[in-house]
Formats: structure tokens, C-alpha cells, sequence
């Protein structure tokens, strides 16, 4: 019978082996025993070496069953807490990029920030202003809204937030204080964009943080899709699913119970991207004398927005659109809000105050 | 090469502690987690079911018989005391950027508007 070449070198390693035994076991010379003894350990180490990182190997793929499709960041911004989940393959990249987004876009935004356009808009005494494309785009939805919903959402209320202290409870304007300023302050706002400048005009001291949320979270939904990734994004409650859950299952969103933390008034199915922003009045706020201040400005009357609903969500394919709509609503109250958001072709879901609640859809 | 006797429990043992490390590294998805933050940096992350005292800069976070409670705070509203955190509803405390949430799969949730 003939014997492969594999075979044969296997006989003669096991003819060596033989060979380095027999030696170790026979052969009187210290050198000769210390050499065999030599190559022992090695053979041995070696193996021992295959062995563990054979296992290591096996240990580490399966760790990156777990790591390598998801990755999460979350911090402190404009005034609240934000996280935005990735999930695909360059997921840890791409949630590092939402941040550094987050953070850029919340002081280009924010109108207490001197670097920011928002606040040279507002110091530039009906001047124009250079600002960037983000800004511009910005302001030019915000005025479209303004329009849309007669007002109800305001972007230009820096002088009553200023009134209200920033509603830290330290100061409860008089009804009429709050009433001559909200009459005095007008949103007129022109735009250029072909030269991307803007010039804010009259009393009103811009303010967006009724729509600045959603329109960031818009802009990552687009920055997650481009890195070939789907996630949630949420600002502060404001929720944006972006692309496709996988494995046709759709993404679950819950819109809490404000008067209940131990369930949620609405559970909504949503497959690929939308936004899913609420508006209440339980969100922020103080007590003073016994009473009960919250954050959300009727732009008619410069006090809090008392239409008696506790909370309103709005579902839209848009983050800004919802954001700015969620206030709107809660600020015209249940009848002209669902007018609204039907007109406006997004769902929304009203909750009263005593707890009843409905909903409207295109 | 015919594999010996030694090949198989070599694969065997990489199988099993492949399996193994399946089990371990997989997410506990009924066990509840809190997440403690301020300012956006994780002070405290730990299981819900084991009790914990955690201070912030401006107050303590209880975790005590599986609930999460702020024990004390500076703020001036004191809104945050008010509540106790849930899957649904984390403790927000704007004053002192404090932000308490419950984690896990438990909600089966992707997120929670409000």
C-alpha cells in the first residue's frame, strides 16, 4: 500500500518524538537533555499559545455579535438631557458624529451664546446679519410656521422669557406687564438667501426653543442616514426615529402619562422615520403662592397658556414641523389645535387636564 | 491529518466557552438598570434591585427596594423630590442637570415622548 506524503511526514514527527524520549530518557549527556528538554517547552508553549488564542478568537467574535451593530451617546444640551442610539455597521462613528452635531448645532442655535447668529441677529438693531445655511434654513421654517399657525407658535419671545426670568421662580410678572410686552413683540423677519443674510426687525427678540430640538433632530436623522445607519434620536423627549428598525419590526414610541409615571397614555408603531414631540405643561415650571407656573407662553397674553390641556403630541415626518406644531396646539387649545394639525396633515394627541384625552390624523 | 482525540476536546472546549460567552455578554433583557447623570456625565450605573445611596453635586439619588427616589436636592422647586423614577419616566432635575433613568429592556420601548 503507498502512503501519502501527509502520512509520511506525520510518522516522521512521531519518529522524532520518539527519538527525543528515548534521548531525554537514555542519553547521559546533561547537554543532549537540556537541548530536548528545550525543544519540549517549546513545542509545549507553542501549543498552549495556539490553544488560548484559539479561544480567544472564538470569545472575541462573539463579543462583537453584541458590540459591533449598536453604539449610543448621551449628554447635557440646550437645557436638557439628549441621546441618540445608532444601530449598523459604522454605528460607534456615526454617534460620534451626531454629538459633535448636537453640541455644534445647540450653540449655533442658542440666543444666550455671543458666538451664535441668533444672538447677533438679536443685537444687530434691524441690521443684516451673515448667517450660515443651517440658521437660514431655520428661519426661514420659522417663519413659514409663524404664518401657518397665526402666530400660536412664536419664535421671537426672548423678551417674555426674559420677563419670567427664564422660568428659574424668581419672578411672576404682573397680567398687565406680561400683556404690553406680548403685544410689543412682532416677528418681522427678512431673509436673503442668495446672500445668506437675515434681518430681524421690530420688538421681537428671537427665541427658538420651540422649534430647535426638532429641527436638530431633523438634521441628524439626515446625518444617520447618510452614514448607512438607522437610530433614535431623543432631545429632551422629543423623539425622531430615523430609517428601518430591521426585521420588519416597526420602532415603538411611547408617549408618557403626565399624570400617572407608571404608564403611558399612548403607545404608537412607527416604521421608518418620524418625529413623536410633546408639548406640556408639566415638563417645567415653578410654584409660587401656591400656584402653578408653566413654561409654555401664550403669545396673545404673555402669561402661561391656559386652554386646559396638560400635554400635546405631535407625529410628523418632520422634527421641526412637530416641535413647532406641538406648541401651537397647546397653545390654541383642543378644537383649534386639531383643526391645526389636520390642516397641517400630521397626527396629533390631545390630553386635558382631567386626564381625558383624543386623537386626530390626515 | 486524521484528528486525534485531543483535536476534539480542543474544538469542544472553544464551543463551549464560545456558548459560554454568548450567555455572559448577551444584555440581561428583563434586568432593569439606573443610570445617574449630571451635566451628562454617568455618575452611577447599577442594577435596580440592589440599593444605593448616590451623591451629586447639590444632593443624593436613593436606590432603595427597587425604587429611585431624589433623597435630597438643592434646587429651589424641589420639583424633582416630588417623583419617583420609573421605565416611563425618568427624575429630571433642569437646577442641578441631574437626569435618572431606569434602563433595560424592560419597557420593550425605543423611546418615550414628553
Amino acid at each position: 500500500m503507498r502512503r501519502s506524503g501527509r502520512s509520511k511526514g506525520v510518522a516522521r514527527e512521531q519518529l522524532l518524538r520518539l527519538s527525543y524520549t528515548a534521548a531525554f530518557i537514555y542519553h547521559p549527556c546533561v547537554l543532549c537533555t537540556l537541548k530536548y528538554t528545550t525543544i519540549y517547552v517549546i513545542i509545549i508553549f507553542m501549543k498552549t499559545l495556539c490553544l488560548l488564542l484559539a479561544i480567544l478568537i472564538c470569545i472575541g467574535c462573539t463579543a462583537c455579535i453584541f458590540t459591533q451593530n449598536s453604539a449610543g451617546v448621551s449628554g447635557y444640551a440646550m437645557d436638557t438631557v439628549y441621546s441618540v442610539n445608532c444601530y449598523g455597521p459604522r454605528a460607534l462613528d456615526c454617534a460620534e458624529a451626531c454629538e459633535d452635531m448636537i453640541k455644534e448645532l445647540a450653540q449655533g442655535l442658542d440666543w444666550y451664546n455671543e458666538q451664535s447668529y441668533i444672538y447677533a441677529l438679536n443685537h444687530a438693531k434691524g441690521s443684516w446679519v451673515s448667517v450660515d445655511e443651517a440658521t437660514l434654513d431655520l428661519l426661514a421654517l420659522c417663519t413659514e410656521l409663524y404664518e401657518q399657525t397665526g402666530g400660536a407658535f412664536h419664535p421671537a419671545l426672548g423678551g417674555l422669557i426674559e420677563l419670567w426670568d427664564g422660568f428659574s421662580g424668581e419672578a411672576v410678572p404682573q397680567r398687565e406687564e406680561a400683556l404690553a410686552l406680548a403685544n410689543s413683540c412682532d416677528f418681522s423677519l427678512e431673509l436673503d438667501p442668495t446672500e445668506g443674510k437675515a434681518k430681524l426687525s421690530g420688538n421681537g427678540v428671537l427665541a427658538l426653543g420651540a422649534i430647535a430640538k426638532g429641527f436638530i433632530a431633523d438634521r441628524l436623522s439626515e446625518l444617520i442616514l447618510s452614514c448607512g445607519c438607522s437610530g433614535v434620536v431623543d432631545l429632551g423627549g422629543n423623539i425622531m426615529t430615523v430609517g428601518e428598525k430591521g426585521g420588519g419590526k416597526p420602532w415603538t414610541v411611547g408617549i408618557r402619562d403626565p399624570q400617572n409615571p407608571e404608564r403611558l397614555a399612548k403607545t404608537l408603531e412607527l416604521y421608518g422615520s418620524w418625529a413623536v414631540v410633546t408639548s406640556g405643561s408639566y415638563e417645567r415650571g415653578f410654584t409660587a403662592d401656591g400656584i402653578y407656573y408653566h413654561h409654555i407662553i401664550d403669545p396673545k397674553t404673555g402669561f402661561c397658556s391656559d386652554s386646559g390641556l396638560i400635554s400635546v403630541s405631535i407625529i410628523s415626518p418632520s422634527g421641526a414641523v412637530a416641535d413647532a406644531l406641538a406648541t401651537a396646539a397647546f397653545v390654541l387649545g383642543a378644537e383649534k389645535g386639531a383643526e391645526l394639525a389636520v390642516s397641517m396633515g400630521v397626527s396629533a394627541f390631545f390630553i386635558y387636564e382631567n386626564g381625558e384625552s383624543f386623537e386626530v390624523g390626515p | 491529518m486524521k484528528p486525534r482525540l485531543l483535536d476534539y476536546v480542543v474544538m469542544g472546549l472553544c464551543v463551549a466557552l464560545s456558548l459560554a460567552a454568548l450567555v455572559l455578554l448577551a444584555p440581561h433583557a428583563d434586568t432593569p438598570y439606573v443610570r445617574v447623570t449630571q451635566g451628562g456625565k454617568t455618575l452611577y450605573y447599577g442594577r435596580l434591585d440592589v440599593d444605593a445611596d448616590v451623591d451629586f453635586e447639590g444632593g443624593t439619588v436613593c436606590i432603595c427596594n427597587s425604587e429611585v427616589r431624589v433623597l435630597n436636592s438643592d434646587c429651589e422647586d424641589g420639583l424633582c423630590m416630588k417623583g419617583r423614577a420609573s421605565v416611563y419616566f425618568p427624575l429630571i432635575c433642569l437646577p442641578n442637570r441631574l437626569c435618572v433613568t431606569i434602563e433595560g429592556e424592560v419597557s420593550g420601548l425605543d423611546g418615550i415622548s414628553s
